[in-house]
Order: C-alpha cells, then sequence, then structure tokens
C-alpha cells in the first residue's frame, strides 16, 4: 500500500474535492513544501499562473491537444513529439 | 471568453463578484503568455536563464501485453462522416480513453452528454473499475508511480481531459495502487 497523499488543481470538481482558489493555493503549498506525493491537474487550469516547484516529475496523459501548451508545459520547444496517444 | 471581454470593456456589472473568476482571465491572457520558451529573449536577455536545466521528456509506451489500444482502434475507428476536427477529437479521446480503461464505454453510456457529467464516470469508476482487466497504460502508468514514490520524488499529473485525471486519481486496494483522498486533511 503506497498510501500516497494527491491534490487537485482542476477547474472542475472530482470526487468531491473542491476547486475554489482557497484550494488551489492549499494545493500548491502543500505540493511544494513536500506535504502532497503529487497533484492531478489539466493544462489549462495548471499550465500557467503557478509555481509548481515542489514537483520534478511531469507525467502526461497522452499528448495534449495543443501543441503550444504541450511545449510551455514540457519546456523544450524543439522535442518532437510522437503521434502516439 | 465573452465574459472576460465584457469585463475588459466595462460592460456588464462588474461590481457582481460572480464576474470575477480567474479561469476567465487566464482564458483571456493565455495566448499572450504562451510564448515564453527557451529561446525567448528580453531586453536583450535570455527570459530563462542559460543554466537552467532543460527537462528530458520521454515517452512512455504501454506495457508489451497491451490489448486495449487495438481493441478501442477496431470499436471507435474513425468513419467517412467524420470530417469534423470536432468529430476526430471525439473519436481520438473515445480511442485513447477506452484504451487506458475499457470502463469508458460505461462512461458513454450515461447521459445524452455523459462525457462531461462527471459525477457520472466517478459512479462508473467506482462500480466497474475493480473488476476491470488493468490495461497495459495503466500497468506502466502505476509502476511509474511507485518508482516514483520509491525514490522521493514528487509528481503532477497532467491531462487535457477530466476522466483520466479521475481514474488515475482513483482508490482501489485490488489495485494496490492507493491514492488516499486524505489530501482534504491539508486544508480541513
Amino acid at each position: 500500500m503506497l498510501g500516497l497523499r494527491i491534490g487537485i488543481l482542476l477547474g472542475t470538481p472530482i470526487w468531491g474535492l473542491g476547486i475554489s482558489d482557497r484550494s488551489r493555493v492549499a494545493t500548491i503549498e502543500a505540493l511544494n513544501s513536500g506535504e502532497l506525493h503529487g497533484i492531478v491537474m489539466t493544462e489549462q487550469v495548471g499550465g500557467f499562473g503557478h509555481t509548481l516547484v515542489g514537483a520534478s516529475v511531469m507525467i502526461f496523459i497522452g499528448s495534449l491537444y495543443s501543441s503550444a501548451q504541450e511545449e510551455q508545459a514540457i519546456g523544450t520547444p524543439d522535442f518532437l513529439l510522437n503521434s502516439e496517444h | 471568453m465573452g465574459r472576460a471581454l465584457k469585463r475588459l470593456l466595462g460592460t456588464g456589472n462588474i461590481r457582481d463578484e460572480r464576474w470575477y473568476n480567474v479561469l476567465v482571465l487566464r482564458i483571456l491572457i493565455a495566448p499572450f503568455t504562451l510564448r515564453r520558451t527557451i529561446k525567448s529573449t528580453w531586453d536583450g536577455q535570455w527570459v530563462i536563464d542559460r543554466s537552467v536545466v532543460r527537462p528530458q521528456p520521454e515517452i512512455i509506451p504501454p506495457a508489451t501485453d497491451d490489448k486495449a489500444t487495438k481493441a478501442a482502434e477496431a470499436i471507435y475507428c474513425l468513419g467517412r462522416k467524420d470530417t469534423t476536427l470536432a468529430k476526430v477529437m471525439e473519436k481520438a479521446d473515445k480511442q485513447r480513453w477506452y484504451a487506458w480503461s475499457p470502463i469508458y464505454q460505461h462512461v458513454l453510456m450515461g447521459s445524452e452528454d455523459s462525457t462531461r457529467d462527471f459525477t457520472w464516470a466517478e459512479r462508473v469508476i467506482v462500480e466497474k473499475f475493480r473488476d476491470a482487466e488493468l490495461t497495459g497504460r495503466m500497468k506502466r502508468f502505476i509502476s511509474i508511480i511507485k518508482g516514483l514514490v520509491r525514490k522521493g520524488k514528487r509528481f503532477i499529473i497532467v491531462s487535457d481531459r477530466i476522466f483520466p485525471l479521475q481514474l488515475v486519481y482513483y482508490v482501489h486496494p485490488s489495485a494496490n495502487f492507493l491514492m488516499v483522498r486524505s489530501v482534504k486533511k491539508c486544508w480541513g
């Protein structure tokens, strides 16, 4: 059992968890302080305007439809993504 | 976007707090803020310092015993009528989320627009995921998360759709993959 602590950074509530600005700030602080193991987020909500320095690994569940946002999130515009979904 | 423009142009009752939504503002400014790349400069200086270590992206294929990908492509193949971008995206979503977990077909059986009925998707996950076979993608994903936790690394899981995030957030003991909802305790 891993017993992970996961936060959410979404524009839509999932699993009954709140999406208020207060919740978002608390999630980001918890991730950056190491209180959380990780977060799940959409690139639209978490992709910009937040300082997410607590995590060192990003996992994309498939490619994003917006290549500009994907490049922004990955930070390597020269990287060629394959078409595998 | 319409709301953000109304607010920007001063039309509508902007004193009404309902008009303020940080997401609306972000949608408005996103096209302008997304221009930061490793080649970006400002006033003759690099926006991102050259000393910053660049991330190394890696594309991880599903586990070798993956059967769901072919099944998804067969069930939700593109038809002759799927000529618009919206239709192609719809089929692509169906293929990729079915390839992550076949329970997605039950999500599609919900309300008229069940892909936007997030509560319905959660009910399906709770009722069906336990008995569903883990796909090659899910097995690989679980092993990656376990590896990261073992190394003490923190992670961010990103998608442009809600269903996969609901799925990976889900807690299930039988998968030995617990994402405990104790996150609530962080802010009481």
